[in-house]
């Protein structure tokens, strides 16, 4: 049946563009203008989602996303929120979290069977021993609880980030946010935004009529006004997400977020109206007055046919007004409040011949059959100072729809965020701004101001103060009455019903008894209750439900409602797609100079850190394994050449720059000498070893250190942080894109050396622990001997725009030796055969150094080193796991450990595994492993426990390996 | 040993689309990717063009801006700004932090990093080579 009435002053539906699409695979014709709830509903559809934990039929709540009743899939796109995304045509909607459908939803018997078991807190405590039937229970339950799927070939839609600037922002086009803006402009110097998150401006002025058109006037010259000044943006379909400091506002948009930094803000965000509570308050055709009214002016539908209003504020009588001229017939007011006769709109309602029933409240909705609609309402007795119902004087009333109201939450998140202070006006019952922090201002009901009249004169105030702090003189003040009267939100609009499903929350299916039972079990304070009972936790956040959870709350405890306070309003305002938040997927990858050489060797890269690195060079018909051990016996046999740029490269240089080492590595380098090399450890302040590397002191005021690939970053930042704190006369320069790093490997790589630089003397080169500056084909290089991967070996770093020239020289000149490149893996294995750790590898964000037994790099007699004094408390507990190097059984052929296997010590886990591999130069599985402390001495044994289950035999050995190998 | 021992790190990039090749400062550098005449008309709409041959450096220091004066080098007033002084780029990255390029090939900087690098040890000057 059509509920679709004639057209409205001011609609926002077109009625001449039909909009063709299916919900749950029937046909439907909207408008343009629709919503896809108003559509649904205009074709008389009630049952438009299930909800979240119990699988009740919902219908519309808000009609404003405040709650989240109507959320659909388009198949592609999930959690679309029907009551306020613009219907569009070949649209093909569901409901999302229902089984075989939103009418015939199968999940729906949990709520029959299962209810009694699903009060809050219960699935924690119930399900969760034995334990390993946890994630059984949890599957089951959070199949049958939940929102929309998600799809993860959603397409990657990039949204570009704007950035604009204003001298004000004006955050809602209500009446007081329109006066503001207009009042604003009429400084022609003012950059003015005005933004709202309806389709249209107008608020509260296009919709809360009272049945008569008088104001649409007023509203369509506001309108006008804001359209014709040069200085004010419009922008609908846009929400002021969240508010950051200095006044920086995301407005986000369906194509994306704009970054707005206003110089002063206008808050005008207007009011959440609040449901009564009571039994069956969710049932589809019960909606909350203003929903009514806005599917009545916006969409020209009828809300239902028979009505009952239940107010407990004068807005309820608005509302009857607006119903009967939309054609319903409504049947009663039922007024909580128990003295309001003298009031004009109650005599305007009565001379219609409907009854009024002051005091009194809807004791429960009585549900149909078939649980998707409202047969009808049980009215009693209410009595307001004790908030109890007197149902044995209650009787009934038949209609088929229910329009609340009982009062209103100030929208004051972006407030909340900005800082802030509020107070709780006794006179209206609601929390209002009482402080807000400079720049920011308040206007209309989030202030506190609900007549008309006053709320215009509020945004024009708003405006002056606003104006007045951008520094404009001559502003007049602009006095605003207090609000008078009635009070437009109901103190305890709560109606206990011994049989419950009187809900609170409606995204998460909160009633009254789980805040009861919140409390008896000592969870009667606002932020504990609300991760309890997961009030305001739901895609709403509290938007319909915070403010009766505090009333709750506070009722429960005896206290005043200011006393309970409010929880915290976090960003973003609505939720919002991730998609807005995501960049550009923009990772660009380092590579090094000589990249395109690596490619043609036929390389295969790895991603290291930032970096993309050879792994190995692959070569027809070979097996990876077999490869990576060739170029690891190249190494050990003759000469090997790995591209080791990415390694971090910092020159720390300054008369300071000695004492700055010292500060920061746990070595000594104040008495290192000009032209040698030294090991340094570098541990953050709780002692956890974060990187290793090499400083070459070049000259007595110049270090040159290589760290890690992956920590490089990390660590020059830790080492700007340390200059900071201790304003020491140093320059760190980050060097580590400026040269290349060729590193030759092996017993001939003097030879190799010997015939790049035409030294005589391999003895003269560069001795073991030494660095030297030298000059390769007119190309000035630092060169080091480094025993990472090699006994022998040499790290010559050559300016990157040299690298190639200089590389290709050395591959010439290590032809002769049958010089080869070898990649991570290789590399990996081999600095394991010389029995070296490597940190973020073999250790991990709680290893220290008593851990990894490297005792020796630590000067505990300076006075001060970063991470010293954890140092120092660790010295004296006992050591928990220590790293040995350790080998299988010769001949080893069952079932191979990996790494993070552990290792086992009478049933007790010691440690695990952290590098192992086969080495083809030992014939021997080695690794690193960590093991009891008491046995680390060579010839010790240990267990490690396979993939399997098999338990394997390791044995510590000395290192280096190949050392050990001898040796056993 | 070939003078062009250098080459920037877009060669891999610009060997794929076939360039004139020639020299400047030592490096091999895309003279031309089509007729003069084509990329002409592409810079007038945008056009990118790779300079890793123009010499620069990088002075770093609480007396950089002093020392910069002192070497009769403009330098601009405040951080995050760039002047262009008789062929040399002077640009600003911080308050004691500058980076030294020139736009007339490398005849201005030269003269000037010349002057600059001799009272330098080698090592100081990788040092400030960016």
């Amino acid at each position: 049946m059509s509920m679709r009435i004639d057209k409205q002053a001011c609609e926002w539906i077109e009625r001449d563009k039909p909009v063709s699409f299916t919900f749950e695979s029937k046909e439907f014709i909207g408008y343009e203008g629709d919503t896809i709830t108003s559509a649904l509903l205009a074709a008389g559809e009630k049952v438009l989602g299930r909800s979240f934990k119990y699988h009740r039929a919902r219908g519309v709540l808000s009609l404003a996303n405040h709650d989240i009743n109507v959320m659909l899939t388009d198949g592609e796109d999930t959690n679309i929120r029907g009551d306020v995304v613009a219907v569009k045509a070949g649209m093909s909607l569901k409901a999302v979290n229902t089984m075989g459908g939103v009418k015939k939803d199968n999940l729906r018997f949990i709520e029959m069977f299962l209810s009694p078991f699903l009060v809050v807190g219960f699935y924690y405590k119930a399900f969760f021993r034995p334990r390993f039937m946890f994630p059984f229970w949890e599957k089951i339950i959070r199949r049958g609880a939940g929102l929309g799927a998600v799809n993860f070939n959603y397409p990657r839609i990039p949204k570009p980030k704007l950035n604009e600037h204003y001298d004000l922002l004006v955050v809602g086009a209500g009446p007081s946010g329109l006066v503001a803006a207009l009042a604003a402009s009429l400084d022609s110097e003012l950059k003015i935004l005005i933004v709202d998150e309806n389709q249209q401006a107008g608020g509260s002025l296009g919709y809360d009529r009272a049945g008569d058109d008088s104001k649409i006037p007023q509203l369509k010259e506001l309108i006008a006004e804001v359209d014709k000044a040069v200085n004010i943006t419009l922008r609908v379909n846009a929400y002021a997400s969240s508010y950051y400091a200095d006044h920086l506002i995301p407005i986000v948009e369906k194509g994306g977020i704009t970054k707005v930094r206003a110089k002063s803000l206008i808050v005008a965000t207007g009011a959440f109206e609040q449901p009564p509570v009571f039994r069956n308050n969710d049932l589809p055709g019960v909606m909350n007055g203003s929903a009514a009214q806005r599917m009545i002016y916006r969409y020209g539908v009828k809300p239902f046919n028979n009505g009952v209003v239940f107010t407990a504020n004068d807005h309820g009588y608005r509302v009857a007004l607006d119903l009967i001229q939309a054609g319903t017939l409504v049947k009663a007011v039922v007024d909580l409040r128990k003295s309001n006769s003298s009031n004009d709109l109650t005599k305007d309602i009565m001379n219609k011949g409907i009854s009024v029933y002051t005091g009194h409240c809807v004791y429960e909705a009585i549900e149909s059959t078939d649980k998707m609609s409202v047969k009808g309402v049980v009215i009693c007795p209410f009595d307001e100072a004790a908030n109890k119902a007197e149902p044995e004087k209650s009787f009934t009333i038949e209609c088929d729809g229910i329009a609340m109201s009982a009062g209103w939450a100030a929208a004051a998140a972006l407030l909340y965020q900005s800082g802030m202070k509020v107070k709780y006006d006794n006179s209206i019952e609601q929390f209002i701004p009482d402080l807000l922090p400079q720049g920011v201002f308040a206007a209309g009901k989030v202030n506190g101001i609900f007549d008309l009249e006053q709320r215009i004169s509020d945004g024009a105030r708003a405006a002056a103060e606003a104006m007045h702090y951008l520094g404009r003189d001559n502003i007049p003040n602009i006095a605003v009455q207090d609000p008078h009267g009635e009070s437009p939100s109901h103190r305890y609009p709560i109606v206990s019903h011994p049989k419950g499903r009187n809900f609170v929350d409606f995204d998460e299916d909160i009633q009254v008894k789980d805040f009861i039972h919140a409390a008896k079990e000592g969870f009667d304070n606002i932020e504990l209750m609300k991760r309890f009972t997961t009030v305001g936790m739901g895609p709403s956040q509290g938007k319909h439900s915070n403010m009766n959870a505090i009333r709750i709350l506070a009722n429960i405890r005896g206290l005043a409602v200011e006393k309970i306070g409010s929880t915290t309003s976090r960003p973003f305002f609505h939720p919002t797609p991730i998609g807005h938040l995501g960049g550009r997927n923009f990772h660009p990858k380092r590579q090094s100079a000589i990249q395109q050489w690596h490619k043609d060797a036929g390389a295969v890269f790895v991603d290291v850190g930032t970096w993309s690195r050879p792994a190995y060079y692959a070569k027809p018909a070979e097996e990876q394994e077999n490869l990576i051990q060739q170029e690891a016996m190249s190494v050990h046999q003759s000469v090997g050449i790995i591209d080791g740029s990415s390694l971090g490269k910092i020159e720390v240089c300054g008369p300071d720059a000695a004492q700055f080492l010292e500060l920061f590595f746990t070595d000594k380098f104040a008495d290192q000498k000009v032209g040698k090399t030294r090991y340094a450890l570098s541990i953050d302040e709780s002692a956890v070893i974060s990187d290793d590397g090499l400083v070459s002191r070049i000259s007595t005021e110049l270090f040159y250190i290589t760290i890690g690939t992956s920590n490089a970053a990390m660590v020059y930042r830790e080492m700007q942080r340390w200059l900071q704190i201790r304003q020491l006369d140093v320059g760190l320069i980050n060097v580590t894109g400026s040269y290349g790093i060729i590193n030759i490997a092996g017993p001939k790589s003097t030879e190799v050396m010997r015939h790049l630089t035409d030294q005589a003397e391999s003895s003269a080169l560069v001795a073991i622990d030494e660095v030297r500056e030298m000059i390769i084909s007119d190309v000035p290089v630092r060169v080091m001997r480094v025993t990472f991967v090699a006994e022998t070996a040499y790290e010559i770093h050559v300016p990157a725009d040299s690298m190639l020239s200089i590389w290709n020289q050395v591959i010439e000149s290590g032809s002769a030796y049958g010089i080869r490149p070898f990649g991570t893996d290789a590399q990996r294995l081999l600095r394991l055969e010389m029995g070296h750790y490597l940190p973020g590898y073999d250790t991990d964000g709680l290893t220290t150094p008593y851990e990894l037994g490297c005792d020796y790099a630590l000067a505990m007699d300076k006075v001060f080193f970063v991470g010293q004094r954890s140092l120092k408390i660790l010295a004296k507990k006992p050591l928990l796991k220590r790293l040995v190097p350790f080998m299988l059984a010769d001949g080893f052929s069952s079932q191979m450990p990996k790494d993070c296997n552990l290792v086992i010590d009478a049933g007790e886990i010691k440690g695990r595994v952290t590098s192992i591999s086969f080495s083809r130069m030992l014939n021997r599985v080695i690794g690193f492993a960590y093991v009891d402390p008491t046995k680390v001495d060579a010839g010790s044994e240990f267990e490690i426990k396979t993939d399997n289950g098999s338990m394997v035999n390791a044995s510590v050995v000395k290192t280096p390996f190949l050392n050990s190998n001898k040796a056993l | 040993m070939s003078s062009m021992s250098k080459s920037t790190p877009a060669a891999y990039f610009q060997q794929r689309l076939k360039p004139e090749w020639g020299e400047m400062n030592g490096m091999q550098v895309a003279i031309r990717f089509d007729a003069l005449e084509i990329e002409a008309a592409r810079k007038k709409k945008l056009g990118v063009t790779d300079l890793s041959y123009l010499q620069r450096f990088g002075v770093k220091g609480p007396q950089a801006a002093q020392w910069l004066a002192a070497q009769n080098i403009q330098i601009p007033d405040r951080p995050n700004r760039w002047l262009l002084d008789n062929g040399i780029l002077v640009l600003r990255l911080g308050n004691a932090e500058f980076l030294i390029s020139s736009t007339r090939r490398f005849k201005a900087v030269v003269s000037v990093s010349i002057k600059y690098y001799v009272q330098m040890p080698l090592s100081l000057l990788m040092a400030v080579k960016y």
